[in-house]
């Protein structure tokens, strides 16, 4: 049994508290909401989906803007007046869809942070989500230029004068805001251009982000969409984006509203001189990049192919979270074309790849468990060694096993005379064969599964994987044969032991003997 | 279907939401300027006299570059420093001198400094030396000014007429 990792799964200090906190908080939500819905499980793509309501929203506003200093704060006005019930709420949405992207990307960050998902292979991810902070903040400030409004005129100044502190520009760009006519269309036009060009940088990025998941949930559900858009709307007609009294360069404004997700730093640029700001967010930004390491997790082995036993069906290519099997040609003379190959920076050691394969199965007993996708440091072969040891040690008339992960229930702490407890890195790791070998032998009347709470596996894909294959909707298929309500299931949070244990005590109340386990032990 | 506790319950976590968005998108405002406070920017940017007088070239030397008449004067590149000083109401507030850009120094000098002063009337004296003299200034105006709320006055060096001006 894999005890380091056991050690490693749990989480200590800051981590902890975070992760208990987004776990209570996610628990309501589950309720409110149901798991499927739950928004905070869908940060990365509520995220996403803001980024398309402010792209939408910004091309109608597009349309209707004056691109010329004079111009610029005269059609916005028109906008936001003349045309309240459409243009402004279109304003408002592209304004507040923006906020709400800020807010989703934080706590996306958080969450990914409190629940440990960013270190070994989830680095590059993690670590191309820094940039994305600063596109996206440098996206929403070069939005607030166009009005050019006080606001507007406030920010672009300090701005400006923020970046002339990096001595590359030669003439201080600042001088395009230093008095009344400084301002020309010319350099208007730059800024227009920059808020183009910056959102167009942040979708690249985020599709580079996302690069390295298979199957990332890029789109909320419809559920939830829908109802993001419709609180956004009404949002709108409640509280409509306004402007600032038109910009003036000749007077500085004094009192301005700002939004505070995007413009949180200008009062640091007034009060701290330019380089300490500078060094903050370079400072800030380059712990981020860096934290994947500090420390690093301790990786299990990748997953090992077993060339002779491989087929090339491409489950396990299929069905790994991560994309770290990729289907290679065959070069030892078998009548198949294709051969699983992993990439071992990609592997996480997961073991959902094990769970795939259709030669993972420990019937057979007499035989070493020789399977075609198999992990190095947790086989297969000790997983049905551990497993027929347990169960053969069981006593009582209603002997269970509970197939367990390391980032649900610990499920150790269950081991009891009736009840054998194993433990997977992850669920999706069990072959469904696996199920049906526990309950055909004698004595054992139920199997019972447990794994990371809906909607939150750690391995991504596991339990939705997990389900398929039971419910026979995707391969390897549960048999038939298996007697479904011999089969329990409860996915929980780490935290809901006592939550857990309530559910395999009906489970196993409402079980009923076997006529076999009447009989003895072996069948 | 949503059991009526969770609608309630959806309803209540938007509303949440969006008030989060709504109240910090505005709120609360920030004091970027007090009242009795103006501005003035020093916006400067200048280059200084050549650090040398051009001279005729060796006769020896044209013989072997005779491609153009040009080539007949040698006029040394490099600039000197600009130095410029601000006093307000007989206070120094602002002296520094700045070095040419490019990299043979053969570019401007420039100057970008936001100043915050008190608003209402004030007697100002800009000078700035750009040449190699030891003491002294090249240039000086002195105006006397008086500044709204907010003001900003900025200060430059005209080119074409040599002069410092405020406005
Ligand atoms: C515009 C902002 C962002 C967007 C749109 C975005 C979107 C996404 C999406 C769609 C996923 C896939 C989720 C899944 O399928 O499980 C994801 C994963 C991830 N994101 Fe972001 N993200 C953003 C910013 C960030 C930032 C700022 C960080 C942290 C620095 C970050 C760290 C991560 C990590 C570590 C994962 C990997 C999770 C895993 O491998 O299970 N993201 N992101
Ligand atoms: S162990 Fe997990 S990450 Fe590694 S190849 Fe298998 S499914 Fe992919
Ligand atoms: S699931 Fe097994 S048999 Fe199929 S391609 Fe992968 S390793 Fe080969």
């Amino acid at each position: 049994m894999s005890d380091a990792g056991a050690k490693e799964r749990r989480n200590k200090g800051i981590r902890a508290i975070l992760e208990k906190g987004f776990t209570a908080v996610e628990g309501v939500l589950d309720r409110v909401f149901t798991p499927r819905l739950n928004p905070l499980t869908q940060l990365g793509a509520l995220s996403y989906f803001y980024f398309w309501i402010v792209s939408a929203t910004g091309i109608y506003l597009y349309i209707l803007f004056g691109t010329s200093v004079a111009s610029a704060y005269g059609s916005v006005e028109y906008l936001t007046i003349q045309q309240w019930y459409f243009g402004g709420v279109m304003r408002s949405l592209h304004r507040y869809g923006s906020d709400a992207l800020v807010i989703t990307m934080m706590l996306h960050l958080l969450r990914e942070y409190a629940f440990d998902r960013y270190r070994g292979v989830r680095w590059f991810t993690w670590f191309t989500g820094v940039p994305l902070i600063w596109l996206t903040l440098a996206a929403g400030i070069s939005g607030y230029w166009l009005v050019w409004d006080q606001l507007a005129q406030y920010i672009a100044t300090a701005t400006f004068e923020w970046l002339d502190w990096i001595p590359i520009f030669g003439e201080p760009i600042a001088n395009n805001f230093l008095t009344r006519g400084s301002m020309d269309d010319r350099f208007f036009t730059l800024l227009i251009f920059l808020h183009i060009f910056l959102p167009l940088m942040l979708l690249f990025a985020m599709w580079i982000h996302v690069l390295r998941i298979s199957r990332p949930k890029v789109n909320p559900p419809i559920g939830l969409a829908l109802g993001t858009i419709f609180m956004l709307t009404v949002l709108s007609f409640f509280k409509p984006a306004l402007s600032h009294p038109p910009a003036d360069l000749g007077v500085v404004p004094e009192l301005v509203q700002l939004d505070w997700y995007y413009l949180f730093v200008y009062p640091l640029i007034d009060h701290w001189p330019a380089g300490i700001v500078w060094a903050a967010l370079v400072g800030f930004s380059t712990f981020l990049c860096f934290m994947p390491w500090m420390p690093p997790i301790k990786r299990p082995k990748a997953a090992q192919v077993f060339d002779d036993r491989c087929n090339g069906c491409k489950r396990c290519f299929e069905d790994c979270p991560y994309g770290a099997v990729i289907m290679g040609p065959r070069t030892d003379g078998r009548p198949y074309p294709h051969i699983a190959v992993v990439n071992s920076s990609l592997c996480t050691g997961c073991g959902i790849c094990v769970g795939a394969c259709p030669t993972s199965t420990p019937f057979r007993t007499g035989q070493e468990l020789v399977t075609g996708i198999d992990l190095p440091d947790r086989t297969l072969q000790d997983l049905r060694t551990q497993a027929v040891e347990a169960m053969n040690a069981l006593k009582g008339d209603r002997k269970i096993v509970v197939f367990g992960c390391d980032h649900g229930v610990d499920v150790d702490a269950l081991q009891s005379t009736d009840t054998a407890a194993i433990r997977l890195p992850c669920i999706g790791m069990l072959p469904p064969p696996f199920i049906d070998f526990a309950l055909s032998r004698g004595g054992i009347e139920g199997v019972f599964l447990t794994g990371c709470r809906p909607g939150e596996c750690y391995q991504r894909l596991g339990v939705e994987w997990t389900k398929a294959r039971i419910n026979r909707i995707r391969d390897p298929y549960l048999r038939e044969r298996v007697p479904r309500d011999r089969l329990g299931m409860f996915w929980a949070a780490p935290g809901e032991v006592d939550a857990l244990k309530e559910a395999i005590k009906s489970f196993r109340k409402d079980l009923k003997p076997t006529p076999r386990a009447k009989g003895g032990e072996n069948a | 279907m949503p059991s009526p506790l969770q609608i309630v319950g959806q309803a209540l976590a938007y509303l949440v939401f969006a008030l989060v968005i709504g109240i910090f998108s505005t709120w609360p405002g920030y004091t970027h300027l007090q009242e009795n406070l103006s501005v003035v920017k020093l916006s400067v940017s200048h280059i200084g006299e050549r650090k040398g007088e051009c001279r005729e070239r060796e006769t020896s030397k044209v013989a072997i570059t005779k491609t153009s008449r040009r080539a007949l004067m040698i006029c040394p590149r490099e600039r000197y420093p600009v130095r410029l000083e601000l006093t307000l109401d007989g206070d120094v507030i602002f002296d520094r001198e700045m070095q040419p850009t490019g990299l043979s120094s053969d570019g401007p000098s420039y100057f970008y400094k936001k100043l915050i002063i008190p608003t209402g009337p004030h007697s100002l004296r800009v000078r700035m030396r750009d040449s190699g003299k030891a003491d002294g200034f090249d240039y000086e105006t002195t105006e006397d000014v008086s500044l709204s709320p907010g003001q900003v006055l900025a200060i430059r060096f005209n080119d074409a007429e040599k002069t410092l001006i405020l406005d």
